[in-house]
């Protein structure tokens, strides 16, 4: 079934969620890293460089080679196929409805996790601001995601996804000169830190989350479904490449500001009593009511700018996957109408957001923190469909019960470790093997073995 | 117990290799080596670009024709 012949029935279903693939490099850029940095790492990555120094900072690297192997494996040969979503991608490939339906639920389910963090974080944020947390706050944080995506699609948020690049970027080099120069440069920061704890500018410090959280974050990224999304957007597969680059080059600069935050929030406020705090901390106490203010915006707005993205591949995870594609393929529904299409999608983008407001009062399950919170969507994401999707774009030999072996046994590997190494596990406290390594052998081992016999 | 030894041996593998101290070398230094590593991502990503231009797998609808 060509994914052409399949599209043409859903052009105005198409539009919504491609912005009718006119996106240009600098605009897809600025989305992709509007997408890629989230609460995990405004609030999440700030809090872990609180509690271990600078050395963090090389969490970027497994990231940026994530960036790299998609780059080279994975979106432009997508961007190529012409679909706007990862099972699309996988229906064509294989010509299997279930496999695209399996696809999309996993999809929609592994986001329901990460968009709880995103509200975890916007709690802490709004809070600071306005003085509401909790349910209240994330139903407001849903609220301003959904304006835009709900009636715009795809066009809306990738455009607003520029403006809240520069809001984030402006108010974290505005809040980094002005902490710097508080303290009396880079230098005097470093001779403080190491006045406080010799490890805070070790390069090497905490280096076993870098190991842990670097591997599930880059494996993740290089075949994530939300940044697929903003890929198919783009005009065409060299502007994927070009978008990718501008998108790392953006990343390097919010990467090393929020280090500096991290160790400035460590050496202003050493006892602070959760780490998740450090920058509201930062915002509020030290940098007065102006900067203060645009660092928290600067922070709401990577979270909803990666909410909306989220959303959207939710919603097309399951109108058009499942509702328009799986279902009348499978011969459960007739063929629905786009009028119906576009309806189911506007309810599910509802839908999705109100879910996870409920989620944040069980956050502690999920990871607690908000980085470990977003470090376990990445690393379901990572073991589920790294392997399945490499193979099935690069290694003609796989079949469609390959394909979903590999992601029905990354998934259940990747899980069940995350469960067995939880505090009082049989295997907890090796943090350094995060769930996403067994998750991807298992996985890879799967896809290889069932569509060899 | 299977997974009491696939602890010890996992755990004594990682933990091993867990070095004594870290080594606090500053601030400015580790965030130099940092921007230095960024760029060489930058350039990379860029070089990769040129290189896939023309590659004939990642142009417009090569992968449905393929299929």
């Amino acid at each position: 079934m060509s994914l052409k012949s399949v599209l043409q029935k859903h052009r105005d279903v198409e539009s919504f969620f491609t912005a009718d693939r006119d996106v240009g490099p600098l605009v897809g850029g600025a989305s992709l890293t509007a997408t890629q940095v989230s609460a995990g790492t405004l609030v999440g990555t700030v809090g872990v460089h609180y509690l271990t120094g600078v050395g963090f900072v090389w969490v970027w690297l497994p990231i940026w080679a994530g960036w790299l192997v998609s780059t080279l494996f994975v979106a432009p040969q997508l961007r190529a196929a012409g679909g706007f979503t990862v099972p699309d991608f996988l229906a064509a490939r294989f010509g299997t409805a279930a496999l695209r339906g399996a696809a999309a639920a996993f999809i929609a389910a592994v986001y329901l996790v990460y968009t709880t963090g995103q509200y975890v974080a916007g709690g802490v944020i709004l809070d600071a601001l306005v003085g509401v947390g909790g349910v209240p706050a994330a139903a407001l944080v849903a609220v301003l995601a959904l304006s835009d995506t709900v009636s715009g699609g795809m066009r809306a948020s990738v455009y607003s996804d520029v403006a809240q690049v520069a809001l984030l970027v402006g108010g974290l080099l505005a809040a980094t000169a002005i902490g710097l120069r508080d303290v009396g440069g880079l230098a005097a920061l470093g001779t403080a830190a190491a006045s406080v704890d010799p490890g805070l500018v070790a390069w090497n410090g905490g280096w076993r989350t870098v190991v842990a959280l670097g591997l599930a974050f880059g494996i993740g990224t290089a075949v994530a479904p939300y940044e697929v999304s903003r890929v198919n957007a783009m005009q065409d597969p060299d502007t994927v490449r070009s978008g990718i680059g501008v998108a790392v080059a953006i990343q390097a600069v919010v990467g090393a500001c929020i280090a500096v935050l991290g160790v400035l929030a460590r050496v202003q406020y050493p006892a602070l009593a959760n780490p998740d705090a450090a920058l509201v901390s930062l915002a509020v106490g030290l940098f007065g009511p102006v900067v203060g203010s645009l660092l928290l915006l600067a922070a709401l707005a990577a979270i909803v700018s990666t909410v909306d993205s989220v959303l959207l591949v939710t919603a097309s995870a399951v109108a058009h996957d499942v509702y328009a594609e799986a279902l009348p393929a499978l011969g459960v529904t007739d063929d629905p109408s786009q009028d119906h299409v576009l309806w189911l999608t506007r309810a599910t983008l509802v839908v999705a957001a109100a879910v996870p407001v409920g989620l944040t009062a069980a956050a502690g399950a999920l990871g607690g923190l908000v980085q470990f919170i977003v470090a376990l969507y990445a690393s379901l994401l990572g073991a589920t469909l790294f392997a399945p999707l490499l193979a099935a774009l690069h290694w003609p030999r796989t079949t469609g019960i390959g394909a979903a072996a590999g992601m029905a046994a990354g998934f259940v590997a990747a899980a069940g470790w995350h469960v067995l190494s939880a505090p009082g596990g049989p295997v907890a406290g090796l943090v350094a093997v995060d769930p996403v390594v067994p998750g991807v052998a298992a996985s890879a081992l799967a896809v290889v073995a069932v569509s060899r016999r | 117990v299977a997974l009491e030894l696939i602890r010890s041996i996992i755990g004594n593998a990682v933990l091993n290799r867990t070095p004594a101290k870290v080594a606090p070398i500053g601030l400015v230094v580790t965030l130099t080596a940092y921007g230095v590593a960024a760029t060489l991502f930058v350039a990379a990503a860029a070089y990769a670009s040129r290189r896939l231009a023309a590659d004939p797998s990642t142009t417009d609808d090569a992968t449905t024709d393929r299929q």
